[in-house]
């Protein structure tokens, strides 16, 4: 499960990976840079890339991006740990966030999530495929529960339907 | 209607566009906060220093609680700090802060220093009632110089931002958010600047403290001399912390004329130097023999008399305005034959734009400028090894000369004397020359002009080692050794000052006040 | 039985409307760009928004024709308009309706805005989970430079105007505006001392006037029809319809359009279709998650900024959240205080240490191990949040908190040892 809001614990800061950003990403992120009055105003839509790119954002993700935008390493440190979009581990390469906010909630989504994570880790087949996290609120609340699956909403959500987009995902990646 | 607001009916004057807490710390009404520092950016999120508005100028009140910190002061408004709606908010803010503080300032070695713990005393309700675990960090490294205790973080940033707004290399970073908010730098790098020191002290809690000097002494046991820092040019004001003559740590003072709040790394822990085991504290004859201490000014007295040709005296600048004054004195008895010199400063690099790295000068020398001021001629070091070299008959050595200065003393010959008197001892010492212990700048009282023309004051612990010389006395005594009857010289500091101030009146009036506050621009 | 007032949803209601920029034109779609563009100045366009009485729909409610006329004319400074569409109140989905479903009408209102405020280049800050909006909002973007109604001298009228999506990446802070603003700057998410304000020193230190999607939907309207036209569909104070989301435990959840000042009641029983069969109603949540929750017979008032604030609760952003006699209150208040905790940015000290304690408490009290005394702790508590904070999330965290206990207390009792 991505958050256990329970634990008082400090969360892990960072994450290694030697992985080089791509020729594509600098490419890319010239053309961001002409929307914007200063580079590090694209901060944002160049963390995301990464985050898509490499499934994480990593220590030295953050060393190359502080040195492309012309800021300190702790500046992009500061935002990647600020945002829950982005992720210093890397994770699974399916995203599935399961709505747990008021409406979703109202309409048990909070028991969705956990037959959703039991399902995910008894399932052989799914392992080490989704990445699995409770979302607030996803603006959708009139199909409540929703869950995001990848970029997509899947709206009045029910663990048959999750399974079967987990199960199509599988095979695609077969 | 002047530029006047009121604090529960206190009347506060104010400067404008200035803040109620900056207009209020300054008239001496304590406003608790720990987020705010003079010298930085004002981000208001400590939430300390709420005050209610009762009237905003129109007879209207404002409707929430302000932030002093952001608040303009206008003229005539009427504030209340102590109000109950401001003390319920204020206790409740404080009760926030103290819910994931450890109570274990017993153990904590900012305690007699905390403002957390000061206010809970002050404005506290006295009562925990959290009855949970409290949030837990990990431990992080920052370097060598500071530890870093997260879990006693009250969250104020002051630290962020000195790094990112007075040394500008950013290293500290805010990271997370809500609750688990932290202060870091990236993946356990250690910071890497030279002002480390300076966020001990502006950490209101025991979050960041000088490993240097923690669990070292309780600070309530200290107490404080105020003085001026001799480890280069800038003069910073500084605190001695002391215990019964020994110090344990040096804290800046502020003068914002020379060094605002901050100090560098070197000139805090410096003070060790003066407690190594190579102090010099014992008297040396040629070959490194000792000898008891008024042999050696028999000796060094012998050795003045016996020189018939030129006698140069190499004052290194770090005596006071003070001593060098009287050692000018005395070689002017001396004649024609002696020479004073002072090692010509190493001139400033050029400015930075970050105003902190020039508090450090490349001028080592405390007084280079009160020396020049006296009329002391300053030397290259090549003439200095032209004066060595020409055989001057006596070399009077008095402070620690530098590495290479001191390396072209070996060139002196046989027939060539030496006597150097420092608190440093020195390899090359003992085996050229006579050797004699000074007192540390610790133990003396007198005035350095810093690199600005400033003449500012430093300050003795009253306590001495009892053997080393200081330096008046020991011209005093030479002189009344060779003039027994007409000699001017100054027996003490004191003294020396007041027969100064007779012959250059523009060392009158330099009373202790003035040159300890901001010092006085004299050049 | 009460009816819909259409004028943002007009297009939407139509059946099999897919909201391209073809179809948005046949229905009249931007007429009123190219009018505005030909005709009038933008003092013209400041004007008629101002004398319309809009009011901002992200929460607050400031006049719309205020906040631009604040707008300092800085020399050298570039003005900037900054669409806010990171709806993330909880409860609230009207915004992201608009931009799915008709995003064009939404432009449209950007499109004049921006030229209101003599802005030339425009950024839509889209939360980052949105990715269907985004995606069309950029699709659409690139319709509009094909049909010239953007880009550089648009229709010849000397006036150029680019806009620019850009994402957020999941913090619910970013809603305010202040810290949109930092968020858009690249920066962490953080709510900024004010003044100054946006108007004055926004985007990039330049003035900026920040306005929510369903607020510049409606500027089109106003252009068209006229300011009499846009006050006729409301109450005094309160001029327009107001899109309300309905939610939660209704049988026809959805966005419906009303005038304002329509009856709540209505709006829950006859496009919300009242409770689940065999179900009573218990409480409604009338402006988001953090207006102050109306017991069932506190319903019977008009849904406007004014007479929700007489009931001492708040429109808000308007989503509406039906509760019914399932609902256990203590665990809905854990759940939403989980949400504020985790989205406090951390930078206030009462937001940041005092939600989090009250989340702890209410986990402690759920699971059975606090007295009595402790309800009224944790009222205590969050009363010491409110009125402290720089910015609303403090309050709208300990809001619900003091209402739920207010109104539940027995509820919360039967929760202690």
């Amino acid at each position: 499960m991505g958050k256990d809001r329970d634990k008082d614990k400090d969360k892990e800061l960072t994450s290694k990976n030697e992985m080089k950003l791509s020729q594509e990403f600098y490419k890319k992120a010239q053309e961001l840079f002409k929307d914007y009055p200063k580079r590090v105003h694209a901060l944002l839509p160049l963390l995301h890339m990464i985050q898509k790119e490499q499934g994480q954002i990593s220590d030295q993700a953050m060393e190359e991006v502080a040195d492309l935008v012309d800021v300190a390493i702790t500046h992009v440190q500061g935002v990647v740990t600020f945002y829950t979009m982005y992720s210093l581990k890397k994770r699974a390469p399916n995203y599935i966030g399961v709505c747990t906010n008021l409406s979703c909630w109202l309409r048990g989504s909070k028991e969705l999530s956990q037959s959703l994570l039991k399902m995910i880790d008894e399932e052989k087949d799914f392992k080490g495929k989704f990445h699995l996290e409770e979302t607030e609120c996803l603006g959708a609340c009139d199909h409540a529960p929703v869950a995001l699956c990848n970029e997509k909403y899947m709206e009045d959500a029910n663990l048959d339907d999750l399974k079967d987009w987990c199960l199509a995902k599988c095979s695609k990646d077969k | 209607m002047g530029n006047y607001f009121f604090i529960d009916g206190k009347k506060i004057p104010f400067e404008p566009g200035e803040s109620i807490l900056k207009a209020a710390l300054r008239a001496g009404f304590d406003i608790p906060h720990y987020c705010y520092h003079p010298s930085l950016s004002t981000p208001a999120t400590c939430r300390m220093c709420l005050i209610d508005v009762v009237d905003s100028g129109n007879g209207k009140g404002l409707p929430t609680l302000q932030t002093s910190c952001t608040t303009l002061a206008k003229a005539d408004i009427k504030i209340s700090a102590q109000g109950e709606k401001v003390v319920r908010a204020r206790e409740g803010v404080l009760e926030f802060l103290l819910v994931n503080h450890p109570l274990d300032c017993v153990i904590c070695d900012q305690a007699g220093e905390c403002t957390l713990q000061d206010f809970a005393f002050e404005y506290g309700s006295g009562v925990s009632i959290v009855n949970h675990e409290k949030r837990v960090y990990g431990l992080r490294k920052i370097g060598s110089f500071l530890e870093l205790e997260r879990n006693r973080c009250i969250h104020c940033t002051r630290c962020v931002r000195f790094s990112q707004e007075i040394t500008g290399n950013s290293e500290l970073g805010t990271f997370g958010r809500g609750h688990q908010l932290t202060v870091d730098t990236f993946i356990d790098k250690p910071l890497s600047d030279q002002f480390q020191g300076n966020l001990a002290d502006i950490c209101p809690v025991g979050a960041i403290t000088l490993k240097d000097f923690r669990f070292k002494k309780r600070v309530w046991k200290l107490k404080s001399v105020p003085s001026i820092c001799d480890r280069c040019a800038t003069g910073c004001s500084i605190n001695l912390d002391h215990k019964d003559g020994t110090i344990y740590r040096i804290t800046p003072r502020e003068n914002q004329e020379v060094n605002r709040w901050w100090m560098c790394d070197h000139g805090r822990v410096g003070f060790h130097d003066y407690y190594a085991d190579d102090k010099l504290q014992k008297f040396y004859t040629k070959g490194s023999q000792k000898i008891d201490r008024s042999q050696a000014l028999t000796n060094m007295l012998t050795t003045i008399k016996a020189s018939a040709g030129s006698i140069c005296f190499i004052n290194t600048a770090s005596s006071t305005l003070e001593e060098a004054y009287s050692l000018k004195l005395f070689a002017k008895l001396l004649g024609d034959k002696a020479k004073i010199y002072y090692p010509k400063p190493v001139a400033q690099r050029k400015d930075s734009d970050i105003w902190i790295d020039n508090l450090i000068s490349d001028d080592k020398s405390p007084n280079s400028r009160g020396l020049k001021l006296l009329g002391f001629s300053s030397l290259e070091e090549e003439s200095f090894s032209k004066i060595i070299k020409d055989s001057t008959d006596t070399i009077i050595v008095v402070g620690q000369l530098n590495k290479s200065w001191q390396t072209l003393l070996s060139d002196i010959t046989d027939n060539q004397r030496l006597i150097q008197l420092t608190c440093l001892k020195n390899e090359l010492l003992g085996g050229m020359g006579l050797g004699l212990p000074l007192i540390p700048v610790f133990e003396k009282s007198g005035i350095y002009v810093n690199r600005q023309g400033r003449a500012q004051k430093v300050n003795r612990l009253n306590f001495s080692n009892g053997t080393s010389l200081e330096e008046c006395s020991l011209w005093k005594n030479l002189a009344d050794e060779l003039d027994p009857i007409d000699n001017d010289q100054p027996k003490d500091n004191a003294e020396a000052l007041i027969k100064l101030a007779e012959s250059d009146k523009r060392w009158q009036d330099l009373t202790d006040k003035k040159l300890l506050a901001k010092g006085i621009l004299i050049d | 039985m009460i009816k819909e007032t259409l004028v943002l949803l007009k297009n939407i209601r139509q059946a099999g409307y897919k909201g391209t920029i073809e179809e948005y034109q046949q229905t009249g779609g931007y007429s009123v760009w190219k009018k505005v563009l030909k005709d009038l100045t933008p003092d013209d366009v400041k004007k008629q928004v101002k004398d319309s009485g809009l009011r901002g729909r992200g929460g607050a409610g400031f006049p719309t024709g205020f906040k631009w006329g604040f707008m300092a004319d800085v020399k050298g400074k570039p003005n900037y308009l900054v669409c806010n569409a990171d709806e993330g109140e909880p409860g609230t989905f009207k915004d992201r309706e608009l931009m799915i479903k008709d995003p064009h009408l939404f432009l449209e209102g950007m499109l004049i805005s921006c030229f209101a405020v003599k802005c030339n280049t425009g950024y839509i800050y889209v939360r980052g989970e949105y990715y269907e909006a985004i995606k069309i909002l950029k699709r659409e973007i690139a319709q509009l430079n094909k049909a010239k109604f953007l880009g550089d001298n648009i229709l010849g009228s000397g006036y150029s105007l680019k806009l620019v999506v850009h994402s957020g990446a999941g913090a619910y802070i970013c809603g305010e505006e202040t810290a949109l603003l930092d968020s858009l700057e690249g920066k962490r998410g953080l709510p900024r001392v004010k003044p100054p304000f946006p108007a004055v020193s926004g985007f990039n230190a330049c003035p900026t006037s920040v306005n929510n999607v369903e607020t510049l939907a409606n500027v089109p309207f106003i252009m068209e029809k006229g300011a009499e036209a846009f006050k006729a569909n409301g109450t005094i104070n309160n001029a327009g319809t107001r899109l309300i989301s309905v939610s939660g435990l209704v049988k026809r959840p959805g966005v419906y359009e009303i005038k304002m000042g329509v009856n709540l009641k209505d709006i829950i029983y006859d496009f919300g279709g009242g409770t689940l069969p065999n179900r009573t109603l218990k409480a409604v949540i009338p402006g988001g998650s953090s207006s102050p929750v109306l017991l069932a017979d506190e319903i019977d008032i008009g849904c406007d900024f004014d007479c929700l604030q007489k009931a001492k609760s708040m429109l808000g952003s308007a989503g509406v959240v039906v509760l019914d006699d399932t609902v256990d209150m203590p665990r809905l208040l854990h759940r939403l205080i989980e949400f504020y905790a985790h989205e406090s940015c951390g930078q206030c000290t009462p937001c940041r240490e005092g939600l989090n304690w009250i989340r702890i408490l209410l986990r402690d009290l759920l699971a059975r191990r606090l007295e009595k005394s402790w309800v009224d702790q944790i009222y205590r508590i969050a009363g010491n949040i409110t009125g402290t904070t720089l910015c609303a999330l403090g309050d709208a965290g300990a809001i619900p908190v003091m209402s739920f206990i207010d109104k539940f207390r027995e509820e919360f009792l039967g929760y202690c040892k």
